[in-house]
């Protein structure tokens, strides 16, 4: 995945635009997901279809990709909806919006919405997820 | 599972999964997510975790996992998921992710089932609740 220049989570907004960023699901990722979930499931191998969740996951690493994360993000909630199945070889495109934030005393909780679509540049997941991030004494 | 099978109150079959360290490493591997409360055992000790924990799309991905098996492809094109993460995970801990079907809505072209999902651990201790809808 491209690298790219980090967004210090203290100065996110809501209705900041993380930026996007695009990839190719190659096999080595493919079998490098499907061995850490344990995923039983041939439907998947045999098909070389990409698991929903894997598509989900690949997001959200995106969108840690944008954001100076502190050590201590803890996920609270999540909300997908799987639009379209991804094959391996697709390349697929991710996009993040703050769409919530509020600070509860040392506490940070944010939400994203984020978006992927693939290279024909139809939508194939949306969703939300919200985390807590703890306030670091050296970034105050 | 068969449309015929489905009916409000009916159990999806359960799957189990038992946590290591080596899988949330693997994971924290093909995630990308290296926070370091998944695999340093000494900060996740020091942020009062008691030890590491896993990653909370991990745990996600085995409810999916248990969608795919009762639904298949049509989990993958329609399927939503819903949930909260109350606690987390930990190496050693054995997961049963389970779901129930608690309401069917029916029209002419198409049918959306409604399910209750949960994730708990072997002391009975909800790792995620919340819903999972599929279109069949």
């Amino acid at each position: 995945m491209k690298k790219q220049e980090k967004i210090r989570y203290q100065q996110l907004e809501v209705g900041y635009e993380l930026p996007g960023v695009r990839f190719t699901i190659d096999q080595v990722m493919f079998d490098c997901y499907l061995t850490a979930v344990q995923e039983p499931n041939g439907l998947f191998r045999n098909n070389r279809l990409v698991p929903p969740m894997a598509v989900a996951t690949y997001a959200m690493a995106t969108i840690a990709d944008g954001v100076s994360l502190p050590p201590g993000t803890i996920y609270t909630h999540g909300d997908v909806e799987f639009l379209s199945v991804v094959n391996v070889g697709d390349t697929i495109s991710c996009q993040g919006r703050v769409s919530q934030k509020q600070v509860r005393g040392t506490f940070h909780l944010i939400t994203v919405e984020f978006s992927v679509f693939n290279q024909g540049r139809k939508q194939v997941l949306t969703g939300k997820t919200s985390f807590i991030l703890p306030e670091l004494d050296n970034e105050s | 599972m068969q449309l015929s099978e489905l009916r409000k109150g009916k159990v999806l079959p359960e799957i189990e999964r038992v946590i290591t360290q080596e899988n949330i490493s693997l994971y924290a591997e093909a995630s990308k997510d290296f926070n370091p409360i998944h695999v340093d055992e000494d900060f996740a000790r020091k942020a009062s975790l008691k030890g590491t924990v896993a990653h909370g799309m991990l745990v996600l991905a085995y409810v999916s996992q248990m969608m795919a098996a009762a639904f298949g492809q049509s989990w993958l094109v329609g399927g939503q998921l819903d949930v909260r993460f109350k606690n987390p995970a930990r190496p050693g801990d054995t997961l049963t992710i389970s779901g129930k079907i608690h309401d069917i809505d029916k029209n002419e072209v198409r049918t959306l089932i409604n399910c209750d999902v949960r994730c708990r651990n072997q002391r009975d201790e909800s790792i995620i609740i919340g819903t999972a809808k599929v279109m069949v």
